[in-house]
């Protein structure tokens, strides 16, 4: 059972790398993905992304590392050759072509019989909800469906992998999460393992099972969506994902956990992300604003371990929540986020100027070493 | 001065005369520099033709030469097989070398696009009497065919003959069929065929479906732009074809300069312009003509 293409995993990438120029566009980055997983690449503009896919899918020579698809190591194999089929974020779709062609492409090129290639066209079009739009062109449909021709003609062939980037980038919001929402459906139904490349962290958190979190060339961490919400390992990832609070402290006490001083007059208690952190290192601490809790200055608070006095500098309403700006004298203000659970007529928030406590568990506090 | 100053009030009054007054210049240059030759060419195939010109003495002598005369349905079907042949060699050389030069990706490519221009600088004329040291009696195929013995004596194969006019019209009429071919291969987007090899077309078959119908209306394009200007070839012929390679213009120039013929000549352009028409017409029901020329 360990000959080739009997590897657990769909894909395997080990130390891939391409550099253009000077650029170090992919700098040495390994992952595993299991069959039937979602994995969003997540990272901002100009990390590599882009690069990592192109690798996956053979329009780009890797200068290093390897690639294997089902356990069989791709080399040199050119794109046509590859099981593996990408949708694009400009769709790409055949001008020429009506829908049904499109779609029936790869399948033609495989040279299927006629009547198998309409039964699987036809199955796929109702997947992706555009029966009847078989003899359309491409240019008489909306972003949307142009979309849902790209991503039909891709999982026609039943790739191993299926590889999408940035594919709802070019719609407005509202058909995006429609999009986002249907992509999961069909992710569901057909079981293809999608590796899905995106520069939106809510869109990854929404659509994933794993999320690889991209940054310069590298992968700075691959967790679950869970994972890479409440244990981000670097303060990259806790700051590309989400909104966070960054203090920059040095610790002054150590042990299971470890308090912080932040500014004057402001020491934080938290958890260290990783190794123990000696006193005197230089460190920068997360909290997220919507761990954080807000209560009366004249209440008493057990249970939290840090509880901070601070000042209300704005309030921003926001519909489903209040975001607050604190003053705590910890060098940057503090922002939290609070659930809007009032019902109308006694609707009352903090006004600026008021003075609150700011309280949150030990738990909810992330110690990074500076790096 | 006030005459003038109340005309332009009453045009501003009226603002959808305006456009008309802009097309005015360009229709009047139209009606008179185009629409009143060609109803007078058609006038003039009614005429007589006279010592001194033509008679307008209605008749349909023209007509009957026309469909009696066999020298002219000889020469047009010649005419027409050369422009076909012209053609599609043209096409066959044009498109490969339009495709390399889409192809390429480095800052030369507009310069190779430019090379193929370069010798449109040299005079029409001039560039066809250079076939003659090439391909005459003692020209260079003669020159290298001696020298390695394939022939003993300088053969006369090469010039004043249709070949040569091939070789002529070929030469002089290519570039016209490379830019709107590289124009519609330019504008296919790499993308398209990435997503071709993503889907399982190997170059070949990606050219194919994908490359092949997208530059068909370039293609098309150029195929009816050589067409048009072989079809009606005088200077060519005239210079390397010698008797037996004399095409349609040839006589049509003959019955102005020579003969002195302008009605037997104004139907034959007719007749000439006819065919043209009929060839557009088929053409453009597969691509819209003006996408042809206009690039869009
Ligand atoms: N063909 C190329 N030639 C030169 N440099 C390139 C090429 N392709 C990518 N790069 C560079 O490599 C780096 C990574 O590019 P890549 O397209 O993979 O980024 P990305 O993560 O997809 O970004 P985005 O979110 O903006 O799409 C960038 O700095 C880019 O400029
Ligand atoms: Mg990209």
């Amino acid at each position: 059972m360990n000959s080739a293409g009997r590897s657990p995993y769909d894909l395997e990438i080990r130390g891939l790398a391409k550099t253009y120029g000077a650029i170090r566009a992919v700098d040495g980055i390994s992952l595993e993905v299991e069959r039937g997983e979602f994995l969003s690449i997540l990272g901002p503009s100009g990390c590599g992304k882009t690069t990592t896919l192109r690798m996956i899918a053979g329009f780009e020579q890797p200068d290093a590392g390897e690639i294997y698809l089902q356990g069989t190591q791709m080399g040199t194999t050119p794109p046509y050759e590859r099981n593996v089929n990408t949708v694009f974020q400009s769709y790409a779709l055949f001008p020429h072509m009506t829908v049904f062609d499109n779609i029936a492409f790869g399948l033609r090129m495989k040279r299927l019989a006629r009547e198998q290639i309409a039964r699987r066209v036809k199955r796929m079009l109702t997947i992706v909800e555009l029966a009847g739009y078989e003899q359309r062109l491409p240019h008489q449909l909306s972003g949307g469906e142009q979309q849902r021709v790209g991503l039909a003609r891709a999982l026609v062939k039943e790739p191993t992998v299926l590889l999408l980037d940035e594919p709802l980038g070019a719609l407005d919001l509202k058909v995006r999460k429609r999009m986002q929402y249907e992509l999961k459906r069909i992710h569901r139904e057909v079981g293809i393992t999608f590796i899905y490349v995106t520069h939106d962290q809510e869109e990854a958190l929404v659509m994933s099972d794993r999320i690889a979190v991209m940054n310069q060339g590298r992968i700075e961490q691959v967790d679950t969506t869970f994972d890479i919400y409440e244990r981000p390992q670097s303060l990259f990832v806790a700051d590309f994902i989400g909104e966070s609070n960054t203090f920059a402290g040095e610790v002054v006490a150590t042990g299971e956990d470890v308090s912080v001083r932040c500014g004057e007059r402001v020491v934080l208690r938290g958890r260290p992300v990783s190794a123990a952190l000696p006193v005197g290192v230089q460190v920068d601490v997360v909290v997220r604003p919507e761990k954080i809790g807000m209560g009366r200055p004249e209440t008493s608070h057990a249970g939290e371990e840090n509880c901070l006095r601070g000042w209300v500098r704005e309030v921003v309403f926001q519909g489903t929540s209040v975001k607050y700006v604190l003053d705590i004298g910890a060098g940057n203000p503090l922002i939290v986020h609070q659930q809007n659970s009032l019902s109308y007529p006694q609707a009352e928030f903090l006004k600026p100027g008021e003075e609150v406590l700011a309280l949150w568990r030990l738990e909810s506090t992330l110690v990074f070493p500076r790096r | 001065m006030s005459h003038s100053r109340r005309l332009f009030r009453w045009v501003g009054a009226h603002p959808g005369l305006g456009i008309w007054l802009n097309l005015l210049p360009g229709v009047a240059s139209l009606v008179v520099f185009v629409f009143a030759p060609l109803v007078l060419m058609v006038f003039v195939t009614f005429w007589r033709s006279s010592v001194d010109g033509m008679e307008p003495i209605w008749n349909l002598d023209n007509y009957r030469k026309v469909a009696s005369d066999p020298m002219f349905a000889g020469l047009l079907l010649k005419s027409l097989r050369i422009a076909v042949t012209v053609t599609v060699v043209i096409l066959m050389l044009a498109y490969p070398l339009a495709y390399i030069i889409a192809r390429k990706t480095s800052r030369y490519k507009h310069l190779l696009l430019l090379l193929v221009f370069i010798p449109y600088w040299i005079s029409y004329v001039i560039r066809t009497y250079a076939w003659y040291p090439i391909l005459g009696k003692e020209g260079a195929i003669n020159y290298v065919l001696g020298a390695l013995r394939i022939s003993a004596q300088p053969v006369e194969l090469f010039l004043f003959n249709e070949f040569s006019v091939h070789v002529g019209l070929v030469s002089v009429f290519m570039p016209f069929a490379v830019v709107p071919i590289y124009l519609s291969l330019e504008r296919i987007s790499p993308t398209l065929l990435e997503a071709a090899a993503d889907l399982g077309a190997r170059p070949a078959r990606s050219f194919l479906h994908v490359v092949l119908p997208l530059s068909l209306p370039g293609l098309l394009g150029g195929a009816l732009m050589v067409f048009i200007l072989t079809v009606g070839a005088y200077v060519t012929p005239q210079l390397l074809g010698g008797p037996s390679g004399i095409m349609l213009g040839n006589i049509i120039a003959d019955q102005f300069g020579g003969t002195f013929n302008w009605t037997w000549g104004g139907t034959l352009s007719l007749m000439l312009m006819m065919v043209t028409l009929v060839v557009i017409w088929l053409v453009s029901r597969r691509v819209r003509v003006g996408q042809v020329f206009l690039g869009d």
